[in-house]
């Protein structure tokens, strides 16, 4: 149980809002990340096994260039004086992602008529709390305090995004909040202690498939390496495959690209595909700790009309994530059933989302429930309006 | 208009007779009403209950015109949307997540490891190529899973990969692998079913029995046994873990029908569903402990005070009967007997789902199950004991072609 002890959340500053009434736990509230030690924020985040989309660099970028309208109101959780949980969340007044989710099987009662606190975005490969161990209680009380301070803040409603399934989730599910599977990641849990070892774990079949890809790929004069792109190359492939794929590029608008590639320089871990005459795909990544995610394709559409190198750029980056015993490898969204074959395994993220008022929350579980059926038709190739990203 | 509350339901013949005998004026819903139902319920509507919204928007005019009291449903897969229409017309009825949390097996794991409950180890499979894998993690034997769906449909023992991955073709979407199953570690241990009813978020166990399963690999529920051979100590830790779980599911007001295991003493849930017991279960509950399930759903959904009367009986077995072998079956239809007599206090009822001459299947067969239910009980054993005796007698139930139709055996002597 959480008491509401002050209310002074103001820009540059990291405000106590909220008190833990056992003692246990103070919660404090950041209304930007800035106003937060960066050290002890990617500490709590690599200590609770958490990703780069956690980070203290990507909320940074995220902040200096929002793809929509956000206010920053990350929870901080305190044991003493020692930082051991945070919880990104964002004061959504407006988010193409959370739009678009809404747009898919929303009832018509529906009405968002105000802001989302949500824990932290749609664009994320992961969301929701952390803590760091023997604290598990932490992220209780950081529940709780997104709740208390939605209230505060006179959010219509308050969620999570991209939440990975586990036991956080389970506790949602037992406090009414509507859930759906929205996306799914696919993630390779390294295991091998060679590349050898890696092939050799397929099926003969299975192997002498991907290489056969592979080599088709290098025939074609691609030469697959870890590159850092500049901006400029960097927005024109992404946004050509989003233009692509029918994807409005506001989801990443040009802004926020430029302040990742400079913001996260330092866990970057692209890997591109080029010709002779430059760039033709890349696979933006960032290892952040023992994870390497795999967050952003794209494509030069210009010169190719399918994504040509996704099998030796997958195949490099297996083979990479071995040799350096990465220990998780995220290969992000879509294109479930290639990355399987490379021994990625699904994992859902889920959209927890609750008003606190139980007639809105029962439109809202209706609406889960058509918008995990959609995406389960759009995983399944049943469903042909969906986008990329 | 009437002074007489007004309560929807959805589905469900036996709920309509209760609702009109405890004085409440029914609504009730369903994509088809049976001529005799129409006549027991007051406002019959038919409507596509597949469309959530647009049954919202049949119903609404009824309940301001005249308010509902509450939304029930005695249907497992009506519970979620009574559970809906109670939240969106502001009612009383049973929480929307709840229904949803016990009608979605993987639902239920999460609920459970979200709350430090003890829990069956799990990994939900949504591709057949998959399946193997998760197993091999898991570890063997395991227990395969459709997502959704009460009973034992589908529910199958795997003791290896192989066994897996066909029992996994069979639940798959042909040619494209997709699926959407449960493994679980098979929970090694006996079995209980529990009867519960929670009013304003109070839960009570109202009974609690043994029950007897077929072989693997499809674990059919085949007997129960009342008392259930707990000691006390055993008792209290069942029944505060059951209380713990229907509160983490979110169960407020409703009944549910529990069924867990103990693993080394440790209770573990195998399935909870938010409406009475199938076959003639909650007959014999009401017997051991008095609380008719349908009446105890009526008052959680109304607020009011759980009706009871005085237990029939201390002793009670209900078998079901299953048949070894594909035949037709034969038996005296004299001796049936839908309800047990008030009068009778160590009585039995005998059911029948097949009339003589009709095919039946044996309990391993895909299509096979259970094609009868016989309850006996009384004050002590050997009445039961009796009765079984009696009842063989009488009903002389036999397949062509075998030998002896088998009633799956109960504590005592031969019901083989």
């Amino acid at each position: 149980m959480l008491l509401k002890n002050a209310m002074t959340v103001g820009p540059h500053a990291t405000a106590t809002v909220l008190s833990c009434a056992d003692g246990d736990y103070r919660i404090d509230v950041a209304s930007q990340i800035k106003a937060v030690d960066p050290v002890s924020w990617n500490d709590v985040v690599l200590a609770a096994g958490g990703d780069v989309f956690h980070s203290y660099e990507w909320l940074t970028a995220f902040e200096m260039a929002p793809p929509g309208r956000f206010d920053a109101a990350h929870l901080l959780s305190y044991a003493g004086d020692k930082l051991v949980g945070v919880c990104p969340a964002y004061l959504t007044h407006d988010c193409p992602r959370l739009r678009y989710t809404l747009s898919c099987g929303t009832p018509h009662a529906l009405r968002v008529d105000g802001p989302v606190l949500l824990a932290h975005s749609l664009a994320a490969l992961s969301g929701g709390p952390l803590t760091v161990p023997g604290h598990l209680a932490a992220k209780d009380a950081l529940a709780d305090g997104l709740e208390l301070l939605a209230s505060e803040l006179g959010a219509w409603a308050v969620g999570y995004a991209n939440l990975p399934a586990g036991p956080f989730g389970g506790r949602l599910l037992s406090a009414g909040y509507a859930t759906a599977e929205v996306a799914t990641r696919y993630v390779i849990r390294t295991r091998w202690e060679s590349v050898d070892e890696y092939w050799a774990s397929m099926s003969g079949h299975r192997r002498t498939r991907l290489r056969h890809e592979r080599r088709k790929n290098e025939r074609s004069g691609y030469l697959i390496r870890q590159e850092r792109l500049d901006d400029d190359d960097l927005i024109r492939l992404v946004h050509g495959l989003l233009r692509n794929r029918g994807t409005p590029t506001d989801l990443l608008p040009a802004t926020l690209l430029r302040a990742m590639n400079d913001q996260l320089s330092r866990y970057e871990r692209s890997v591109v595909a080029r010709d002779s005459s430059g760039v033709r795909a890349l696979a933006t990544g960032y290892q952040f700790g023992g994870q390497w995610a795999l967050w952003l394709a794209g494509l030069d559409t210009e010169q190719l009309t399918v994504f040509e190198p996704y099998h030796a750029l997958l195949a490099y980056v297996v083979e990479a994530a071995v040799r350096d015993a990465v220990a998780v490898v995220n290969l992000g969204r879509a294109n479930g059933t290639v990355k399987r074959r490379y021994g990625a395994r699904p994992e859902p993220l889920l959209l927890a989302i609750k008003s606190g008022n139980r007639g809105y929350d029962a439109l809202l579980h209706l609406w889960c429930q058509k918008l995990e059926q959609h995406h389960h038709a759009a995983l399944n190739g049943l469903e042909t309006t969906s986008r990329c990203c | 208009m009437t002074a007489r509350p007004t309560v929807a339901c959805i589905a469900g013949r036996r709920v309509v007779e209760v609702l009109a005998e405890m004085g409440l004026r029914t609504v009730l819903l369903d994509k088809d009403i049976p001529f005799e139902s129409t006549l027991l319920a007051d406002v019959p509507i038919e409507v596509n209950l597949d469309d959530w919204e647009a049954t919202e928007a049949v119903l609404r005019p009824h309940h301001e015109l005249q308010p509902l009291a509450a939304v029930l449903s005695v249907r497992d897969s009506y519970v979620p949307l009574a559970a809906y229409l109670a939240a969106r017309l502001g009612v009383r009825g049973l929480a929307l997540p709840a229904a949803l949390n016990c009608g979605n097996k993987a639902r239920l794991r999460y609920v459970l490891d979200g709350a430090g409950l003890p829990n069956a180890r799990y990994a939900v499979v949504d591709e057949l190529s998959q399946a193997g894998q998760a197993g091999d993690e898991l570890g063997y034997p395991l227990v395969l899973k459709r997502l959704a769906g009460a009973g034992g449909a589908g529910v199958r023992l795997c003791r290896d990969r192989a066994e897996l991955e066909a029992a996994a073709q069979l639940l798959s979407v042909v040619g494209t692998g997709i699926m959407q199953v449960l493994l679980e570690e098979y929970l090694d241990g006996p079995e209980f079913a529990v009867q519960t009813v929670t009013i304003d978020g109070v839960t009570e166990v109202v009974s609690i029995l043994a029950e007897r399963l077929g072989p693997p690999p499809h674990f059919a529920e085949v007997g129960y046994d009342f008392p259930a051979g707990l000691g006390s100590q055993l008792e209290r830790t069942l029944t505060e873990y059951i209380v713990a779980v229907l509160a983490a599911l979110g169960l407020d007001n409703g009944i549910a029908h529990v069924q867990l295991r103990l693993v080394d003493g440790v209770p573990k849930i195998v399935e909870v569903n938010p409406r009475p017991p199938g076959g003639r279960l909650d007959s014999l509950n009401e017997v051991v402990s008095g609380v008719d399930l349908v009446r105890a759903l009526v008052c959680a959904a109304l607020g009011r005070p759980l009706e009871r009367s005085a237990p029939m009986a201390t002793h009670a077995r209900y078998r079901c009967v299953v048949f070894d072998r594909a035949g037709i079956v034969d038996y005296n239809a004299a001796v049936l007997s839908a309800r047990y007599s008030d009068d009778d206090p160590s009585g039995s009822l005998i059911s029948m789902d097949v009339n003589p001459g009709d095919m039946v299947l044996p309990l391993g067969h895909p299509d096979g199950g259970v094609y009868g239910r016989i309850v006996v009980f009384g004050h002590d054993v050997s009445e039961l004991d009796e009765q079984c005796q009696r009842i063989e007698a009488t009903l002389r139930l036999r397949v062509d072609s075998v030998p002896s139709a088998t009633m799956v055996a109960g504590a005592g002597p031969q019901w083989w």
